[in-house]
């Protein structure tokens, strides 16, 4: 018995729903639309089908009663109904609305971690590369501030004076704090778009800079002295 | 313009062209590639610990001219051995710390080629050339694996030379030169207590050596 492909309108995912127990059916996203694929038995044939083509061994779509296929099956990225449609918990019947902000606090923990980063001043890194080895810099990358300063990361940290910062889910905290509570920080990273492309460094007050992963370089001597140099002009 | 384009080939493009016979330089053209070495200099200084040495424009230029000739005599492979003496000039100057550091910004392909002669040819005469260059300009050859003791002095005398020579050692794993007693302090130094980290088979072999 061959397979049978089908496409629907995006809206349909609610009968497309109705099945997704079905372990033997498949869907993708292609051009706006939702293709499935599956034996046609009763329930598939129910689906309220915009196309519908039998497969052959050689992913030829075939128009029902035709004798030359209709087009090739693209590629699509083929995932079981379970996963194509996610469940999530219904609205709460009484929705309650926060109309107040939560401001974020930072809180002294007593978690170990190690530092993954440490703030300082251009010119103490520019005096640090200037006589460190080169195998202690290798691993670093560092992103500055038109301000003159300098965020250093990378383990192990150089042995310079500076604020350390400790990294978890890309969000940088002073050594030695965490949030105030500590469950804010799922909250954020799920609200945060750019969390995602950017690293978030916390401040003790709450306040947080964006660093976008573009704005990180290697450390090297020359890329330091440049951008020390080029700050030098800019202030 | 044979050596300036050799040069310019070499910083900017990572490969170079020689002519297909051994010839002497034009004033013209040394006059370029010095304009070219000075450039790549200044631009080289800023890679380089502490404050570079000054640059010397002889040593540069003789280096280059050097390095040259060595990859001619490894690509064509017709040359008599006897023409290393006449082609190869030895550097008349002093090897100052403004001489080593200036010939390396060409010198530095020295270990590269090295291989590239030894895989071709181990019996080259070319060979017993380099290392011979190599124990002359200890700097150049960090990568090279030296039997014989070198005169370290000029580099240990100027800390930029001294961390670089350092940090090439260890970017080589150059071993044999770690174990010599006059780099030995200076690479443990480096890499401080993080060895087990940036370097984990150093602690190793260094403490077979020393037990």
């Amino acid at each position: 018995m061959t397979e049978s492909v089908i496409t629907l309108l995006p809206a349909d995912i609610k009968v497309l729903a109705q099945l997704r127990t079905r372990t033997d059916m498949m869907a993708a996203w292609y051009q706006d639309q939702i293709w499935v694929k599956g034996m046609a038995d009763h329930a598939f044939r129910q689906l309220p089908a915009l196309r519908t083509w039998k497969l052959d061994a050689f992913n030829r779509l075939f128009v029902h009663g035709a004798l030359t296929p209709d087009l090739t099956l693209p590629g699509l990225e083929w995932q079981p109904l379970t996963e194509f449609i996610p469940v999530s918990l219904p609205a709460s019947g009484l929705p309650a609305y926060v109309t107040s902000k939560h401001a974020v606090k930072l809180a002294p923990c007593q978690r170990d971690e190690e530092s993954f980063a440490i703030l300082t001043e251009m010119r103490v890194l520019e005096t640090y590369i200037a006589s460190a080895p080169q195998i202690r810099l290798r691993h670093l990358r560092f992103a500055a501030s038109a301000n003159a300063r300098v965020l250093v990361a990378g383990v192990p940290l150089p042995p310079i004076p500076g604020t350390s910062y400790t990294l978890r889910d890309r969000l940088l905290m002073p050594a030695g704090y965490d949030f105030d509570p500590p469950v804010i920080r799922s909250l954020l990273i799920e609200k945060m778009e750019a969390a995602r492309t950017h690293f978030l460094l916390f401040h003790v007050n709450g306040q947080y800079e964006m660093l976008p992963d573009t704005s990180f370089l290697h450390v090297t001597r020359s890329a330091v002295r440049l951008t020390a140099e080029t700050l030098r002009h800019v202030l | 313009m044979e050596l300036t384009e050799f040069i310019s080939g070499l910083i900017n493009e990572g490969n170079v062209t020689v002519a297909a016979d051994l010839l002497s330089f034009e004033e013209a053209d040394l006059r370029t590639a010095a304009i070219h070495l000075q450039q790549y200099y200044e631009d080289d200084c800023r890679e380089m610990p502490y404050t570079a040495p000054a640059l010397d424009m002889e040593a540069a230029r003789w280096a280059a001219g050097y390095l040259y000739t060595t990859v001619q005599f490894i690509l064509l492979r017709n040359l008599d051995a006897s023409l290393l003496e006449t082609h190869l000039p030895a550097y008349k100057g002093e090897r100052t710390a403004a001489a080593i550091y200036s010939a390396d910004l060409t010198l530095r392909y020295l270990p590269d080629l090295f291989l590239l002669a030894k895989g071709l040819s181990p019996e080259d005469p070319l060979i017993a050339r380099f290392y011979q260059t190599a124990h002359q300009w200890p700097f150049s050859a960090a990568a090279i694996p030296l039997t014989e003791q070198v005169d370290l002095s000029a580099i240990n005398e100027h800390p930029s030379l001294r961390q670089a020579y350092t940090d090439r050692i260890i970017q080589a794993r150059n071993l044999s030169q770690c174990r010599l007693p006059e780099n030995l302090p200076f690479v443990q130094a480096a890499l401080g207590t993080h060895a087990a980290i940036l370097w984990p088979q150093f602690d190793t072999v260094i403490n077979e050596f020393i037990l």
